[in-house]
């Protein structure tokens, strides 16, 4: 067991991370020190690592380009999160972009990504948003029936509107899987079957049928999202057999074979808050880049090999940002310590969701020895467990807390609750930080209710 | 699989309700049309009722003051919905106020709440926050050792005393079955309520009483206690009530102090309950509820020879069913023997059916006379599973039809949030004899994104 917090970031840091102890025990981010960064910008803070990013993108891209010999395209799941400098940062790497709904297509495109470059996801897609993404040459992933003819209508023959179609996936294959991260007592294939998402196979037939017959629109070939489930690559592979097996039957129903594979995302990191564990996961994303292209190769013998397509979220992101909350009040009754942060689970609900776990470091203190077992701790009125029984030094009213890998699926599903303002978040660089994300106020909670002057007036 | 949703709501309706049918089929709320409500004011929306959330303030008052010899106050608990019309409404009824941090406490205040009747709760109060109090005159409820530094520092340079309660943290056994559903998260039984961050037992709460006791800055009022809905059964808020009782006892009879004010807290349920925590849910009565909890109070602090004021925080019980989300159906969707039907709202809207196994009843609001001849899964449109509710007996939906959520009064917009970038939807008050006037605006998607700064080095001129 790791002695001090700088032993333990020792033990968990993964490739990406920019985070180091001064000689004083204060952490360092993206080369600044965290007391620097809270005492300019404020707590609790949200604090993003350029280069971060830009390693995970690139180690991404390399994994699969090294096994896949057809031609890799990947795609930012911005629902992962949508800070549109994160979305201009990775513009400047080359990434694609994957959105869902309106405001996510709208700050892709205003991040300056050409909507060719985008592909649109939604089980419930409005006429709206198809049209506009057919406008501007994005690439739609059709997932109902209902939205071939919208399509049609804005597609011509000299401008085609490019199109997939999602597959839904579930094969008992899956059910030799854990399927505790469903939180569901049915088999994985039967959690999958009733997703919302996709088409199984008599009605993919069909709609490849219907799309191939409409003038205008260009099938390129299948999408398939099953999302993180487990960190066995092995899982992955699953997915991909099964996505050649239908691409298989459907060929053989309809002869058309497809250009595009597209994988979808929820490739797990080393470092998996969804792990709902301190381990880290043994396996790197080129263990997840050669299952998946070993089980394709396998199972595509003898076919021209399409080009694959990704949707990364969490393995760009998620250790790119570091949530900072500074220490209010120590509790000690019944032999039990509670260390109250100025952060909650209203910014990390993914730990009242999905039990998800996230090391926590005594940021002002690295290299104090732990000498307590202590239970991180918001101060709203739910319990807000951030980190629960861990090892730590003796943490006193304004010391620092490092929350690691807050960079998915924390900002986009963060909450206001009991009033609180959500924080701001700043972009490091050498030498460089700037806000890219700012404090909310009381105004920003309460500026949308309106209150009738009957009900203002004769108060007592 | 059989009925209307007509007869479904007959079945389910509570006292307070104020949902009717009309003769199209369409689901009336405070005496508006659901489909007159969308037209008006867009689609989803959040609808609340004025005389539900009035009625139920009252009947809850009357639960404790038909069963309590002292005063009685009744501090609405601004967590569970935090709308500033209905802490308005609230208000202007009578109703104290339970709130939690700086913007809690403003809002509350800033909607005509008597501070004398506010209770101020927390286990992590800051220095400006107990001093912004005591300027206020709330009363605070005190979870910290070091909450009376700081009463002591803001009254060496105010001159105010604070009004103080002390927070207790009571672990009776017989809690232990109703705390089951949370045990994957928090542990099992009365461990969890342990291993919760709030209040004190002895030692700890003697010691912090005396100096609270002795201190020339506090205004010592009494103790306060709260865990949290566990359960319809009476005998639930029994095992709380009477568990405190002893404690205070205890406390009293250690120190000679003699509590003027007993805040028992919230989590008062609801007759029909989403919060389900994993357990059958039986409709009680709060009456019920109210009768059994101060019987064992009453008993357990006899021995004091005074009545103190009586304190409650509900929150659920005014607002639950105050409010309810109206949605309109999109893609319908039919494939490996199922049906979806998509909704304009999810989730986001109503978290606590992910983190609280929240169970909310779905009405066709639109064709509440179509026989219930289908098998629905209702979702929303995220890119998460957003499953609103499951196998739900329901008319054939189409796009373009309504359904109505009900009792998402209670912490569903306070806990509400913007995956995917969607705005959250707007809120109107229905008042008597039919007023509709807009509470909460819907959000845009500028506002979802307002705070976003991208730094100009990354900036881009990109037109087509």
């Amino acid at each position: 067991m790791p002695k001090t917090g700088a032993a333990l970031l020792e033990r968990i840091a993964i490739p990406g991370d920019d985070l180091a102890p001064d000689a004083d025990g204060m952490l360092r981010i993206g080369g600044h020190r965290a007391d620097d960064l809270l005492s300019r910008f404020g707590s609790p803070l949200f604090v993003t690592v350029e280069s971060t990013i830009r390693q995970n993108y690139r180690a991404f891209r390399a994994a699969f380009e090294a096994h896949w010999p057809a031609g890799v395209d990947v795609f930012y799941a911005i629902k992962t999160n949508n800070a549109l400098a994160i979305r201009a940062i990775l513009n400047e790497e080359g990434a694609g972009g994957e959105c869902f709904g309106p405001a996510e297509y709208r700050a892709t495109l205003e991040s300056g990504l050409p909507g060719e470059r985008i592909v649109v996801n939604g089980s419930d897609k409005s006429e709206d948003e198809l049209v506009e993404a057919a406008r501007r040459g994005s690439v739609v992933n059709i997932d109902h029936e209902d939205e071939i003819a919208v399509l049609a209508r804005v597609a011509t023959a000299e401008r085609p509107v490019r199109v997939n179609l999602r597959l839904k996936l579930h094969s008992e294959a899956f059910d030799t899987f854990d399927s505790a991260f469903f939180k569901s007592a049915e088999k994985i294939s039967t959690v999958l079957a009733r997703a919302k998402w996709g088409q199984s196979l008599p009605a993919a037939i069909d709609l490849v049928k219907r799309i191939r017959a409409t003038e205008g629109l260009r099938l390129l070939g299948y999408s398939c999202h099953v999302g993180r489930f487990s960190n066995l690559p092995e899982a992955s592979a699953v997915v991909a057999r099964e996505m050649a097996g239908a691409a298989e039957e459907i060929h053989a129903a309809t002869g058309f074979w497809p250009d595009v594979l597209d994988l979808g995302g929820g490739w797990p990191r080393r470092r998996e808050p969804e792990s709902r564990a301190p381990d880290a996961n043994p396996h790197g994303i080129e263990d997840y880049a050669a299952a998946v292209a070993a089980a394709l190769m396998s199972a595509l013998a003898g076919r021209p090999l399409p080009r694959l397509w990704l949707e990364p979220g969490r393995y760009l992101v998620g250790n790119a940002v570091v949530l900072f909350a500074t220490v209010g009040a120590v509790k000690q009754d019944l032999g039990l310590t509670w260390v109250h942060v100025d952060a909650s689970t209203n910014l990390l609900m993914r730990i009242e969701t999905s039990r998800s776990w996230y090391h926590a470091l005594p940021a002002s203190r690295m290299r104090d020895a732990f000498s307590t077992t202590a239970d991180i701790v918001g101060p709203t009125c739910i319990p807000s467990l951030l980190a629960g029984e861990r090892p730590m030094p003796a943490l006193a009213r304004s010391d620092l807390v490092a929350i690691l890998d807050t960079g998915m699926y924390a900002e986009v599903i963060s909450n206001q609750f009991n009033g609180m303002g959500r924080p701001a978040n700043v972009l490091v660089s050498p030498g460089r930080a700037e806000a890219i994300r700012r404090r909310e106020t009381y105004e920003d909670i309460f500026g949308t209710h309106t209150i009738p002057d009957r009900l203002r007036k004769d108060t007592p | 699989m059989s009925g209307t949703g007509a007869d479904m709501l007959a079945r389910i309706a509570i006292a307070s309700d104020r949902l009717d049918v009309n003769a199209n089929g369409v689901l009336t709320v405070g005496g508006v049309a659901a489909t007159a409500l969308v037209a008006e004011f867009g689609s989803p929306l959040a609808v609340s009722v004025e005389r539900t959330i009035l009625d139920n303030h009252a009947r809850i008052a009357r639960a404790f003051r038909a069963r309590w010899d002292g005063p009685v106050e009744i501090l609405f608990s601004f967590k569970s919905n935090n709308n500033l019309a209905i802490r308005a409404l609230l208000s202007r009824a009578g109703a104290g106020g339970d709130c939690f941090g700086e913007a809690e406490l403003r809002a509350t205040l800033a909607m005509g709440t008597p501070p004398e009747r506010v209770a101020l709760n927390g286990s992590d109060k800051s220095p400006e926050l107990i001093r912004l109090a005591m300027e206020k005159g709330v009363a605070i409820n005190v979870d910290g050792e070091e909450e009376l530094a700081f009463i002591e520092r803001a009254h060496a340079e105010t001159g105010r005393r604070a009004r103080v309660n002390l927070r207790l943290k009571v672990l009776p056994a017989a809690l232990d079955r109703y705390m089951n559903g949370s045990a994957l998260k928090h542990g099992t039984g009365v461990e969890s309520a342990r291993r919760a961050k709030w209040g004190f037992t002895q030692p700890r709460s003697l010691e912090i009483l005396k100096s609270l006791h002795a201190s020339p800055a506090v205004e010592l009022l009494g103790f306060s206690c709260h865990i949290g809905h566990l359960s319809t059964d009476p005998q639930a808020f029994a095992a709380i009530a009477g568990a405190f009782g002893e404690a205070v006892l205890s406390l009293s009879r250690q120190t000679g102090f003699v509590p003027t004010v007993l805040d028992i807290g919230g989590g008062w349920a609801r007759e029909r309950e989403p919060e389900q925590r994993g357990a059958e849910v039986a409709p009680v009565p709060v009456e019920d509820q109210v009768e059994a909890a101060l019987a064992a109070l009453k008993a357990a602090i006899a021995p004091l020879g005074a009545v103190p004021a009586l304190w409650a925080e509900p929150g659920r019980y005014i607002v639950g069913n105050g409010q309810l989300l109206l949605a309109t159906v999109g893609a319908v969707k039919s494939d490996a023997g199922l049906v979806w039907a998509h909704v304009d709202v999810s989730t986001n809207n109503l978290p606590r059916i992910e983190t609280g196994g929240f169970w909310h009843h779905i009405l066709p609001a639109d064709r509440m006379h179509d026989p219930y001849d289908a098998t629905v899964q209702v979702v929303g449109g995220t890119c998460f599973r957003s499953v609103l509710g499951a196998d739900r007996c329901l008319p054939a939906l189409a796009r373009g039809d309504l359904v109505a959520i009900l009792d998402t009064g209670m912490y569903a917009e306070v806990f509400a949030n913007q995956f995917n970038g969607i705005p959250r939807p707007a809120g109107v008050l229905v008042g008597e004899e039919g007023a509709v006037e807009l509470i909460r605006q819907a959000e845009t998607i500028d506002d979802v994104f307002a705070r976003h700064v991208v730094p100009p080095r990354f900036a881009r001129n990109h037109e087509e």
